[in-house]
């Protein structure tokens, strides 16, 4: 390892949600995770619905107040700033939302919802250099002029996801957080925006967290890939070597039930249906997380939660079969 | 359209000839579907590809005469199924309504949206039933119950008294599976079944309704944008873009030699599990067209990396016949 400090360190986040007004219960959506990312490179928060990956990201912005742990970005901790002193650290971490849809105003034209980001920090830019750097910034991401005049109904799935990749990168940030940016997109409009990911990192030397269920999606972005369960970091180990040598069976059973598209080799490939679904993260199992599904559970899986240890180059898992 | 060898011995369920389907906007006349022809054999999986916009579902909802009216309208086309064409029927007819449902099922993508939020799963299921059945209530009951197990939902007799928020996702996409079973379809639609789901729930769904599809001897029609699904399921897929149908042919020969632009385009762009990981993709440029005009030429012309003159003076490309299936090309038919 080198002795690189990384850009943005997760140290045992916890986000409780109270059960309800009149329950003594907690969802615990996210539950001691602990990652870091450094500057350049690529997280990728992969699990099913439920399993927290987009309440850890939002726990990072303090869109969520975290119940617990520690955020480090750029060497401060941020969770416990008050908002005057996280303002500026703010504005260096971008988010990208699912459904570009809901998130833009049906009553602004693409040029000036991506203005409107950027003026809040060039107060005293005169007019035309806001508009042209504005423009240059919709060029950026692959929008013409006459695209930018358009309201985003007249915008289509792709182009509008492009729109909010503009407004997320009008602040100049360092770090990025993609909740799901493709997963509403169609396959071929899909790889367009995955290719513009990768040269905006290339050009920028952008930081990206990048939330996401489909593992073959992530496998094209992210360096290194962390695999959830239940709020709790269930696998953690570079994207290359989770595809070659998986080890916790949830990983496992994850990678197998995502369809393949070569013929022969989808035919010859044995795959493992889970049984049953997540359970609620109000009533989490006791011990590992995932035994009531687990093939390999014992007791021991239902008594002890297992830790995240090292297995050596970067790879951690917490099962107690490892 | 002649017999192929690997359809010998299997009889026509569903043919689809010629279908246009048309939607009046006050911006003005939508071509959504130009002249879909298709077939779907008994005991079938075909599989209708394509992005959102291409027709898929629409040229679905026009089999079941779903389609909204106005701004829809079917313009032309055969429907048969069984040999009867459906789209002479009237749309309200009582004999509609008993293809519609019992004869063919129709699942949606969006399970909350099909299932009705104020009544149970059982009021739901037994109302259904006893529409298309001659049964006492009691009967209903019971064959609600036994259609909720064979779809794998535990405690069958509990979840009938649950309300459609009860349920997760994969199990009202069950649920709906099961109203397909109850009802002895035919012929399942399932309209993009998975695409809302996780992709372990995903695997369940799937198999499921490929046990039930097996095991009533139904046919199924996947309409999907998910190429992967259809590698494992379909049995012949069909390709469509801009409310054509592009290619068609047997599942291995399609994806194993695909020869449209499109479709190889389609599945180099697929994020693969296999592939060398800092290679970026290969995205087909540009999106797909507005069909507010009816094309005059091939209407991936404006896309495709192959293009050359006959594309765009010729008209629309013919489904014909190259290398063991079906291909709409221009560039292909001239080299035969």
């Amino acid at each position: 390892m080198t002795a690189e400090k990384p850009l943005l360190k997760v140290e045992n986040l916890k986000m409780f949600f109270p059960a309800g007004k009149h329950s003594r219960n907690f969802v615990k959506a996210v539950d001691n995770v602990s990652f870091s990312v450094m500057k350049g490179k690529t997280l990728g928060l992969v699990g099913e619905s439920g399993c927290g990956k987009t309440t850890t990201g939002k726990c990072i912005l303090r869109i969520h107040k975290a119940t617990g742990g520690s955020v480090w970005f750029k060497g401060n901790e941020i969770l416990g700033m008050s908002d005057q002193e996280f303002s500026p650290l703010r504005r260096k971490m971008g988010m990208i939302f699912q459904d570009p849809y809901g998130s833009l105003d049906p009553r602004q034209t693409g040029f000036s919802a991506v203005r409107e980001v950027y003026v809040e920090d060039h107060r005293n830019m005169g007019r035309g250099e806001v508009d042209a750097r504005v423009g240059e910034l919709l060029v950026k991401v692959g929008l013409s002029e006459d695209m930018g005049r358009r309201y985003p109904h007249e915008m289509s799935g792709g182009q509008r996801q492009r729109l909010g990749i503009a407004r997320a990168l009008a602040t100049g940030p360092e770090l990025i957080i993609c909740d799901e940016p493709v997963s509403a997109l169609d396959v071929s409009i899909q790889a367009q925006i995955i290719n513009l990911f990768r040269k905006l990192q290339r050009e920028e030397n952008l930081t990206y967290v990048f939330v996401a269920h489909d593992l073959a999606v992530v496998r094209h972005i992210a360096d290194v890939v962390a695999v959830m369960y239940l709020g709790q970091i269930m696998e953690m180990m570079e994207s290359v070597e989770l595809y070659r040598h998986p080890l916790h069976p949830y990983t496992i059973a994850l990678l197998s039930a995502i369809p393949v598209v070569d013929y022969y080799e989808e035919q010859k490939r044995d795959r493992i249906v889970l049984e049953g679904e997540v359970p609620s993260p109000i009533h989490k199992p006791s011990g590992c997380p995932f035994h009531p599904r687990c093939s390999r559970s014992t007791n021991q899986c239902r008594e002890a939660v297992p830790e995240l240890k090292n297995v050596g180059n970067g790879h951690y898992v917490a099962c107690h079969h490892v | 359209m002649p017999v192929e060898k690997h359809e010998a011995g299997k009889e026509r369920l569903l043919e689809v000839n010629d279908l246009h389907v048309s939607f009046f906007t006050p911006a003005g006349e939508v071509h959504a579907v130009n002249g879909v022809t298709y077939h779907v054999n008994q005991e079938e999986v075909v599989a209708i590809v394509g992005e959102s916009g291409c027709g898929k579902s629409v040229t679905q909802m026009s089999v079941i005469q779903l389609v909204q009216t106005p701004p829809g309208k079917i313009i032309k086309g055969e429907v048969l199924f069984q040999g009867k064409d459906l789209l002479k029927l009237d749309r309200n007819s009582k004999e509609m309504r008993r293809y519609r449902g019992a004869e063919i099922s129709m699942i949606f993508q969006e399970p909350m949206t099909s299932l009705n939020p104020v009544f149970t799963i059982g009021k739901q299921m037994t109302d259904i039933i006893r529409t298309h059945q001659k049964v006492s209530k009691k009967e209903a009951v019971r064959i609600a119950v036994s259609a909720l197990e064979s779809v794998g939902i535990p405690e069958p007799e509990a979840r009938m008294k649950n309300y459609p928020f009860e349920l997760s996702g994969g199990m009202r996409q069950r649920v709906l599976i099961a109203f397909s079973v109850a009802c002895h379809a035919k012929l399942i639609i399932a309209d993009e079944p998975t695409t809302a789901l996780d992709v372990t729930t995903q695997a369940q769904v799937m198999e499921v309704l490929l046990g039930i599809v097996r095991e009533y001897r139904s046919s199924l029609v996947v309409v999907t944008h998910n190429l992967g699904l259809v590698s494992r399921y379909a049995d012949r897929i069909y390709v469509m873009y801009a409310g054509r149908v592009i290619e068609s042919g047997t599942t291995e020969e399609l994806l194993v030699h695909p020869l449209h632009p499109y479709t190889q385009g389609l599945l180099n762009s697929v994020p693969r599990l296999e592939n060398d990981k800092n290679s970026d993709l290969e995205p087909i440029d540009g999106a797909p067209p507005n069909l507010l005009e009816a094309p005059a030429c091939c209407a991936f012309a404006p896309r495709c990396p192959f293009v050359c003159e006959l594309c765009r003076t010729q008209g629309q490309p013919e489904l014909r016949k190259a290398a063991g299936h079906y291909v709409a090309c221009h560039r292909l038919n001239k080299e035969e």
